[in-house]
């Protein structure tokens, strides 16, 4: 008997031995199959119904400017936030819930929304977080319930944002302060910074927040889906060169429970910050165009150009706006703002104005390639020339008055009488030729279309009226149905600088092969004494006796233009202050443009006066980078060619 | 009873000194006496540098840090295990010893108080995944976290930096980034040594990297550490 | 030896006390190894199989009351785990020739896994899941696992033989009662 019992008792040990042996044996194969087979077997092992996906956004690729100091970068923002799917916070919800439904029926209240009930009590559990948080950073914030309500309803898995904005040492004191278990914790997402604020504005443009556009290419495209917000380029360079700049996204896969919270990560992805790009911009000439244009002008354009290379070195527009208010996101006031002061237009390359009289170097040009003037052609001007039965006006009585010198005073006899005897034909050829006509092909967006330099078919086909010769006096001086934009300007005046026809500038620093690529520019055509007809009157205007004299700068040549265009308004005139300009003129290197809009009617308003000297704010900037072409020992501007 | 294991210990370590011969105490006593006088100069040292930063301080109108003082402790158990890394000090609730006061011993920080009892408290240890700071690299003031990694065996004490800024790279592994407390975070003065940043990956955000930290070897045979306790202004 | 024999449990919680006491200075001196050895189901072996349920009960109460003055759980959470997995091991039993000295490892190994588990459970829910590195709780289990298939033969007769040395016979009060 006792035997028996013996060995029933031993069967049932080996039993219980078994048992526990197998489940050794099963940690341990877990553990060997987690450590070890895991990551290639994985695949099959979750069911899409349990399984969410959250898309981060990558931080976006930097702006930098040519010398690779960042003009836009990204800037990490801490926020104190709450993991909703906590157990604890969905805990909170319903007990704070519950306890005000008690309250309403012990008070004998009737509960008009269940719905808003709920709405109130989730907002009093999150402001008791909150009160903690202000606590310990010394804050007094507070919750907003509508705002909680729309976190729900569109993104319960992300965390919600108790405090947006903390001080590196408050994320520091909440980081050591709140316990590693709570549900309140401190995040971090990133958001574009400026650090020249206004500056360049927009060249550089800014970026808008929506939702991210899913890339079919990531993992778990078949899951229900989450994402915050990611970065999109609206204007400028992040429009223009958004794809470059974009991260790459960053996903993770959770399982969530039945109500749909976190409950185990299962894969994760991380995102990857997007490419740097360096710009042709100098915020050294930027900002030298910037405060120039604080002190002599409020509307209007500027934009500098490095010659031989085609690249942008400063570009602005104004109004302008201070970008950092675009980010995190533009408020209803600051977007109020800007359109308000109609300062989100890009004047540079959208601004439609007449050129005015830098296009008497064209009506120049036109008259030399055709033979109807030669560099001592003299005319006389006696105040006024008298065109079709009406008397186009010339600002002074210059006399008798050559090319160099007819560019000097800016004498508009001297360019009526050329351009009359030159022909509207060969003056709109010519101003075809330097590309007047057609955008400039810079890549940035939005650039404007509705450049247009007329002609007799042109006038025909819109009008259905003849070409008069009073039409080619008025477009010989820049006047008329003639407009462009201070870029295409600034071309044109590289061009008359190098005799040769400039096109397709960048806003990108180009590399060496990127340059050996460009197509080498056509030439103007005008024969080497002709042109430096044309040069002498340019460098005179920059001269003690010009008009530009607010430009000069001691020991560099520099060859400019200046003018005063009127646009027609209902009430009168608004004038416009032009000058263009380059320089050194025995090598040109850069070339200036800068435009102011007057702001009173029948003011006049000389681009002597105002636009010069912005932009020997510039070209100071830029010379004093390059003393190699400034010459030391010549303090004067009047000597002619070398 | 884990106190009275410790006594035990240092009857132990008693007994061991007193078998020990006088020759050899004798050595032991004149080399402790070689390095009282070297302390005494650098205590001077100290003395005159404590000033100098006063001094600054003052100069730059730095708001006053909060003032500590120490209270030694000896170690009664050793509870590192795989779910959580602690040890309890022979000094409690008695000694003045407050709930998350920072402790630290010779060779930088070594976590903070997590519970006080009347004789002892139990101390957190930095490879504790619970305990979390914010620090900085030495000669950075960009705070970053620190949360502790846990023990893994026969290797030394390991911790998680995250936030750790893009620009931070280890360019030299034989002399990687030290990480320090920030004193920002209000609990841990500033300038205590935690440990050395060793791999970099990206974060979770983009933005910043994790990386993990290599703590100091001897957190896992304290014998003694001292207890910051601050003194609270108007208390001295 | 009457007194003796109704609180033979004192008894017992003594001697499981000294064992902590020792235990704990090994951890202490294998602890900077990362090390740590936890023999609690030894302990609990011996309560749930030599002692009836009660007897077993109480010599574990103070066992488990140490143990939940040094673990960051909530209180209470050891003494739960203990009792519970007392029970479990006080059913079993009758299954088993419990005065073997296979079923008393065989139940001391389980108990230790079983604690292993639960405590793994506990730490997930009370310290989120971040430091739990699941190949050195299997290291240590592994450890303590042999060392108390190295002891636990030692331990249960140590225990019989002081039991002993107050009068009370174990094998004697196990054969009578089958």
């Amino acid at each position: 008997m006792n035997t028996e019992n013996t060995k029933k008792y031993q069967s049932r040990l080996w039993i219980f031995y078994a048992i526990l042996g197998l489940l050794l044996v099963i940690l341990y194969s877990g553990l060997f199959f987690r450590q070890l087979i895991e990551s290639e077997s994985h695949a099959a092992k979750e069911k899409i119904q349990n399984q969410r996906r959250i898309l981060t956004p990558g931080p976006r690729g930097n702006l930098l400017d040519r010398e690779g100091r960042v003009l836009v970068a990204n800037k990490s923002k801490f926020s104190a936030v709450v993991f909703l799917s906590e157990n604890q916070v969905q805990k909170a919800f319903s007990d704070s819930y519950r306890s005000m439904v008690r309250d309403y029926r012990e008070r004998g209240e009737k509960i008009k929304s269940y719905s808003e009930l709920r709405i109130l009590s989730r907002a009093n559990v999150l402001q008791s977080y909150l009160k903690g948080v202000n606590e310990l950073i010394g804050r007094h914030e507070e919750v907003d319930a509508t705002a909680i309500t729309r976190h729900l309803n569109v993104n319960p898995l992300l965390p919600y944002p108790l405090i947006d904005n903390l001080a590196p040492e408050e994320f520091a004191v909440l980081l050591e302060s709140l316990p590693v278990e709570s549900p309140v914790q401190v995040y971090v997402s990133n958001m574009r910074h400026y650090p020249y604020e206004n500056a360049a504005t927009h060249a550089l443009g800014y970026v808008g927040y929506s939702p991210l556009e899913v890339q079919s290419d990531m993992p778990g495209s078949e899951l229900k889906t989450f994402a915050t917000k990611g970065t999109y380029g609206r204007n400028g360079i992040e429009k223009r060169f958004d794809e470059q700049l974009q991260g790459k996204t960053g996903s993770e896969i959770w399982v969530v429970d039945p109500s749909g919270y976190q409950v185990e990560s299962v894969q994760r992805e991380y995102p990857r910050k997007g490419r740097d790009i360096e710009l042709s911009i100098d915020i050294d000439l930027q900002l030298a165009g910037e405060a120039g244009y604080d002190l002599y002008g409020d509307k209007g354009a500027l934009v500098a150009i490095d010659i031989d290379r085609m690249e942008v070195l400063a570009m602005l527009s104004r109004p302008d706006y201070n970008l950092n208010q675009t980010t995190p996101f533009i408020s209803n006031k600051v977007f109020k703002e800007i359109s308000d002061n109609q300062a989100w237009e890009n004047k540079a390359l959208r601004g439609l104005y007449p050129p005015g009289s830098p296009f008497k170097l064209i009506t120049a040009i036109a008259g030399l390639k055709a033979g109807k003037i030669d560099d001592n052609t003299i005319f006389e001007c006696d105040g006024s020339h008298r065109v079709g039965g009406r008397n186009f006006p010339c600002m002074g009585r210059h006399g008798e008055i050559d090319l160099r010198t007819a560019i000097e005073k800016s004498c508009n006899e001297y360019f009526y009488r050329v351009g009359l005897e030159t022909g509207v034909d060969n003056l709109s050829r010519e101003a075809i030729y330097l590309r007047l006509n057609e955008p400039t092909h810079i890549d940035l967006p939005n650039e404007t279309r509705g450049m247009l330099t007329p002609s007799r078919e042109w006038k025909k086909t819109r009008f259905g009226e003849p070409w008069y010769p009073g039409d080619t006096a008025n477009m010989s001086i820049g006047q008329g149905a003639l407009i462009v934009t201070p870029l295409q300007m600034a071309l044109m005046v590289a061009s008359v600088a190098k005799n040769q026809v400039y096109s397709h500038p960048s806003i990108l620093k180009q590399s060496p092969e990127q340059l050996a690529r460009r197509p080498a520019p056509k030439p103007l055509g005008l024969p080497e004494n002709l042109h430096k007809a044309i040069i002498d009157g340019m460098n005179r205007v920059v001269s003690p006796t010009g008009t530009a004299r607010a430009a000069i700068i001691k020991g560099v040549n520099i060859g400019g233009k200046t003018g005063t265009a009127q646009i027609n308004k209902k009430d009168g005139n608004l004038e416009l202050a032009w000058f263009v300009g380059f320089a050194p003129i025995e090598d040109p290197k850069i070339a200036v443009v800068a435009l102011v809009e007057g702001q009173e009617l029948n003011v006049s308003f000389g681009g002597g006066r105002y636009a010069a000297p912005m932009a020997r704010y510039v070209l100071e900037a830029y010379f004093d980078k390059h003393p190699e072409y400034v010459n030391t020992q010549e303090a004067t501007t009047t000597a002619a060619l070398p | 009873m884990s106190v009275g294991a410790s006594y035990v210990r240092e009857l132990q370590n008693f007994w061991a000194a007193r078998l020990k011969s006088k020759s050899e105490l004798y050595e032991a006593g004149k080399d402790l006496a070689h390095l009282n006088s070297a302390y005494q100069l650098e205590v001077l040292e100290n003395q005159s540098l404590k000033q100098e930063v006063d001094r600054l301080e003052a100069l730059l109108g730095l708001p006053a840090r909060p003032e500590y003082k120490y209270e030694i402790a000896r170690v009664v158990t050793r509870d590192f295990n795989s779910w959580w890394q602690h040890f309890e000090i022979r000094k409690g609730s008695r000694h003045g010893i407050p709930v998350g006061a920072p402790v630290v011993f010779s060779g930088g920080v070594v976590g903070r108080i997590r519970e006080v009892h009347e004789y002892t408290s139990t101390v957190e240890l930095l490879s504790n995944s619970h305990l979390r700071m914010a620090v900085v690299i030495e000669g950075d003031n960009r705070p970053m976290s620190f949360r502790g990694a846990g023990f893994k065996i026969f290797r030394s004490p390991t911790g998680l930096a995250e936030y750790v800024p893009n620009d931070i790279s280890i360019s030299d592994p034989s002399n990687p980034p030290r990480i320090v407390t920030s004193g920002m975070g209000g609990v841990f003065p500033a300038g205590l040594h935690i440990g050395y940043l060793q791999r970099l990956r990206p974060g979770a955000s983009g933005m910043f990297q994790d990386g993990d930290v290599h703590l100091e070897e001897r957190l896992s045979n304290l014998t003694e550490v001292a207890v910051l306790i601050a003194i609270k202004e108007g208390m001295e | 030896m009457k007194f003796a024999s109704r609180n033979r449990w004192i008894i017992v919680a003594t001697a499981h006390y000294i064992t902590i006491f020792f235990f704990t200075q090994l951890n202490f001196y294998i602890a900077p190894f990362g090390i740590s050895i936890l023999i609690t189901g030894m302990l609990l072996s011996f309560s749930s199989l030599t002692l009836n349920h009660l007897q077993g009960s109480f010599s574990l109460i103070p066992v488990a009351f140490l143990i939940d003055t040094k673990t960051p759980f909530p209180f209470g959470s050891s003494l739960l785990t203990l009792i519970g997995l007392h029970y479990i091991a006080v059913l079993v039993r009758y299954q088993l020739r419990r005065e073997s000295e296979g079923a008393s490892l065989a139940t001391a190994l389980a108990a230790n896994l079983a604690i292993y588990i639960a405590y793994t459970f506990l730490a997930a829910a009370n310290l989120g899941t971040e430091g739990i590195n699941a190949f050195q709780i299997a290291m240590n289990l592994l450890i303590s696992s042999l060392l108390i298939a190295l002891i636990n033969l030692h331990y249960q007769r140590a225990l019989i033989e002081i039991l002993g040395i107050f009068g009370i016979n174990i094998a004697q009060e196990q054969r009578q009662s089958r």
